[in-house]
């Protein structure tokens, strides 16, 4: 009791100090817990709340679990779903770890290209590989005998276009890993006559720990969820969220859907719990006192480093020239002459430029409002200790969006927000409902990369802030914006892409005047217009990587002015 | 604050662009894009009304007029394959209506009406069959196939495709097109066979139909409309009615219950029933039989008279419990059976 007393006063003068900063991010706190729980949490519960009831709303506890589980087909989906998330991730996380290296830590020439190359994935619609994947390995494919007689349709092909589409989102989190270090460490660990791969496994791996076990769960998780790829490519493979499709759309079973739906969030509850633990133990890397690393040019190293890049990249782009080149030919694989047909969208869809300009509107309001929200919400829970249930909570529900499929968050906000109750009711069939929509499908990559990036800023940033008692938010305005710009560009521009291509959430939200091109490009297909659909996803392309062009423009712009000092 | 005042932001530069307009009816369309909006244009140039299209496949409308059915956005769910329709109708989803229309249409049409207590009606049939790609078939050379029964032959193993009948109304119509024919027994005795022979089970119905194009696969299981789009688009698919007989599948309409604009629905409804628009689809290549006695029938559509359908029970085998039963057995012995 005594000691208490006596270790009161100091310890009321520091609280005093800091109240002010405090109450500010308490209050953004509660408002990004709101955010989150409308925009995720709530619409997710009206229709995941279903697996606990019967077909006419009765509550019926875990029954419909049991009925589940006990059927085979599950548990080998369940099996299915696992072991091709696991070996997608062990391969991406490697591949893109070395990319994000070559692209941070050496000097290699034309970065800004790999950089784009690597986006690559991410311009297209997810459509757009699965057509190229089909045209390079399928029964008719190129490049059939490289599978030594397998099937593209099964396993493999899931991996291979798995592997590809989730490359980019890999890479963003991975090169804001590696983006920031301490160059006095690596001094260090050279003068006391570390080798090389010493100084790799001791300096630069645990440096990056986090963002490599962020990179592994969020490839992990996307592949989980993702069903698209599945649905063109995998044959009759099952996996989670086939099933999903399965119940909801083919065999109108809602009950059955939520079920899976839940199953499928276990993946982000397994990231959850490993990213809280990861987390402990990651240290700032740029201290105050940092000397930023700046890359020296190593002849041997660039060389090799230009070469994966090259390889890689190549790769990448190779699929999509394959897509691009089935837009220009007349009939695959029976008449290969060109053609600018499929581009001629006028018969095949009148309202194919308006969509085009609804999905450039669409995407752009997500990308500011999403970064805005993003950022500012991944700063609070990063730099405040405050309320700490609400914050695992709000971490929490940040981590969600990754491992629902879009199909589950289309219904769900059908759900909540056409509700006659809810006061947000005239949000639905607006253009507003799409962005909020995208922001949250795609919050958690965009909330990782801030993270990552503001995990290595040092604490004491802020501590002597509040000690020269600088308001908090000036702190973040005029050291913690400039410092993470560009992450913050980053995350725009991965908000920007996928909403310009998603279209599994979309389609249950757009009405006759928002809609969109990506959703436009999945109607041709179904039509079994292939190549014109892969027209539009081109001009997609095209679109996106006119944008993201402006965006490194930009980039080095702001490079210039704000990232002056990591240079000296 | 931050966040009241971005929603504040975003409801204004994105406020309700709800068109006010005298009369509009918003439309869910379950059939080809290019069918819709043909149906749309020609709608509004008839009547001036405007149409709010949306389009999604059947299984996917179905699950939005559910989401939404506490609070129904859509007036009129027109096209797509018949059970999901009668599942809405059996869940109370749609609207009762009896169109002055419903004289002028086929049996086939108004017997569906009438199992769904008239919450629906069929607009356009079209019969289940197979197709193959000729160019690969003389490759091999292979006998043509001619009946379902022919598909069992050791010389097709692995050049069959179907759709898997738990994502597919088209492949549901497969199975309970082979237990009408033979018997559940034999019917299934049937589909274990073919499974030796299918290289894969596709999610989406018509995909069989695009990979026998493609030369993806030799012989695609579906319906012949489909695989007639293929040949007139200029793939070499050549299209077989079984000789056994097979069952078809009846493209519906109906009203949703609670709709906004009864009226203009009831309209879109009437209109949707008569030759002029039935005729809309052949110009838009699609080739289904239309459900008005007066409509032109496409040339390029399979006559149903040339084919030997069954007596198709769709009151039966559209039911949600018979269809379970009947997918949960075929997931049980057909899918997990070994090749």
């Amino acid at each position: 009791m005594t000691e208490v007393v006596l270790a009161a006063p100091p310890a009321r003068t520091a609280r005093r100090r800091l109240s002010r900063d405090d109450a500010v991010m308490a209050a953004g706190l509660v408002l990004l817990a709101v955010w989150l729980a409308v925009t995720v949490a709530l619409p997710l519960w009206t229709l995941l709340s279903k697996s606990f009831q019967d077909h006419s709303g009765g509550f019926v506890g875990l029954a419909n679990f049991a009925t589940y589980f006990a059927s085979p087909a599950l548990s080998r989906s369940l099996w299915n779903s696992l072991w091709v998330a696991a070996l997608t991730a062990a391969v991406v996380t490697p591949l893109a770890f070395v990319y994000a290296y070559a692209l941070t830590r050496s000097c290699m020439p034309a970065k800004p290209l790999f950089r784009l190359l690597a986006l690559i994935p991410v311009l297209a619609p997810s459509l757009l590989p699965g057509i190229s994947f089909i045209y390079l390995f399928g029964n008719q494919g190129f490049l059939k005998g490289l599978l030594f007689g397998n099937t593209i349709y099964g396993p493999i092909g899931i991996v291979l276009a798995e592997a590809y589409y989730c490359f980019p989102h890999a890479l963003i989190i991975l090169v804001t890993a590696l983006a920031m270090a301490d160059s006095r460490l690596y001094e260090a660990a050279t003068v006391l006559g570390a080798s090389r791969p010493r100084i790799l496994l001791t300096v630069t791996l645990p440096g990056v720990k986090y963002g490599a076990i962020s990179a592994f769960f969020v490839v992990f998780t996307l592949v989980v969820t993702d069903f698209g790829i599945p649905k063109v490519i995998g044959g009759q493979f099952n996996v989670l969220a086939t099933d999903v499709y399965k119940q909801v759309v083919g065999q109108q079973n809602f009950v059955m859907g939520a079920v899976v739906g839940m199953v499928l969030l276990a993946p982000a509850l397994l990231a959850f719990v490993v990213d809280r633990l990861v987390q402990g133990r990651q240290v700032a890397q740029l201290t105050a006192r940092a000397v930023p690393l700046e890359p020296r040019p190593k002849l041997r190293f660039d060389l090799a480093m230009l070469l994966y890049c090259a390889v890689v990249g190549g790769v990448i782009l190779a699929v999509l020239l394959v897509a691009v080149f089935a837009s220009f030919i007349k009939y695959w694989p029976y008449n290969l002459a060109p053609t600018v047909a499929h581009y001629d969208f006028s018969n095949a869809d009148a309202s194919g430029w308006s969509s085009y300009w609804n999905s450039l509107e669409m995407a752009a309001f997500t990308a500011v409002f999403g970064t805005a929200i993003v950022f500012c919400g991944a700063w609070i829970l990063e730099k405040s200790r405050v309320l700490p249930p609400l914050r695992a909570a709000v971490q929490f529900m940040a981590m969600l969006p990754l491992a629902v499929p879009g199909l589950v968050l289309g219904l769900s906000y059908i759900f909540f927000f056409n509700a006659r109750e809810n006061p947000l009711g005239f949000l639905y069939g607006t253009l507003a409902i799409l962005v909020i929509n995208s922001i949250a499908h795609f919050y958690t990559v965009s909330h990782l990369t801030a993270t990552t990036a503001l995990k290595q800023l040092d604490a004491e940033f802020e501590a002597v802030s509040a000690s020269l008692k600088v308001p908090i938010l000036r702190t973040f305005a005029r050291i913690t914006v400039p410092v993470c710009l560009p992450a913050i560009l980053d995350i725009a521009m991965y908000l920007f892409l996928n909403a310009m291509t998603t279209v599994s959430a979309l389609i249950f939200l757009y009405s006759t005047d928002t809609k969109v091109a990506s959703i436009a490009v999945v109607n041709m297909e179904d039509a079994g217009n292939t190549a014109a659909a892969a027209a539009m996803a081109t001009m997609i392309v095209i679109t996106s990587v006119g944008v993201k062009l402006v965006q490194s423009g930009l980039a080095a712009l702001v490079d210039r002015h704000t990232q002056a000092w990591r240079r000296h | 604050m931050r966040g009241r005042f971005i929603l504040g932001l975003l409801a204004l530069a994105l406020a309700p662009r709800l068109a006010v307009a005298q009369g509009q009816v918003t439309l869910y369309c379950s059939v080809q894009e290019e069918w819709c909006r043909g149906m749309v244009t020609a709608f509004e140039r008839k009547t001036g009304i405007k149409v709010a299209m949306t389009r999604k496949s059947s299984g996917e409308t179905y699950a939005q007029i559910k989401a939404e059915k506490d609070n129904p956005r859509g007036d009129v769910w027109w096209g797509g394959t018949g059970d999901p329709h009668l599942q809405a109708a059996e869940e109370g989803l749609t609207l009762e209506y009896k169109s002055p229309m419903l004289a002028q249409l086929h049996d086939w049409a108004t017997r569906q009406a009438e199992a769904a207590k008239y919450r629906t009606v069929g607009v356009y049939t079209g019969a289940l069959g197979f197709g193959y790609n000729a160019d690969i078939l003389a490759k091999r050379k292979l006998d043509a196939p001619k009946c379902w029964a022919d598909l069992l032959d050791p010389k097709f193993r692995d050049e069959v495709q179907v759709a898997d009948p738990n994502s597919s109304g088209t492949a549901y119509t497969l199975l309970a097109t082979m237990v009408q024919i033979m018997g559940e027994e034999k019917g299934f005795d049937y589909l274990k066979k073919l499974h030796r022979n299918v290289n894969q089970y596709t999610k989406s119905g018509a995909a069989p139909a695009k990979a026998a194009g493609l030369g993806e696969t030799l012989v695609g299981i579906a319906f012949m409309h489909d695989l007639v789009t293929m040949s007139v688009e200029g793939m070499p698919v050549k299209v077989v009615a079984p000789c056994e007989g097979t069952g078809f599948e009846i493209g519906s309409m109906s009203i949703v219950k609670g709709a906004r604009n009864l009226e203009q629905a009831k309209a879109f409804y009437d209109w949707a029933l008569t030759p002029e628009a039935q005729a809309v689809g052949a110009e838009q290549k699609s080739y289904q039989l239309p459900s008005n006695k007066n409509a032109p029938l496409p040339p390029q559509a399979p006559r149903l008279t040339e084919i030997k359908l069954i007596d198709y029970d769709f009151g039966k085998y559209g039911a949600s419990a018979e269809r379970s039963r009947l997918l949960s057995r075929w997931d049980k012995e057909v899918k997990s059976a070994p090749k």
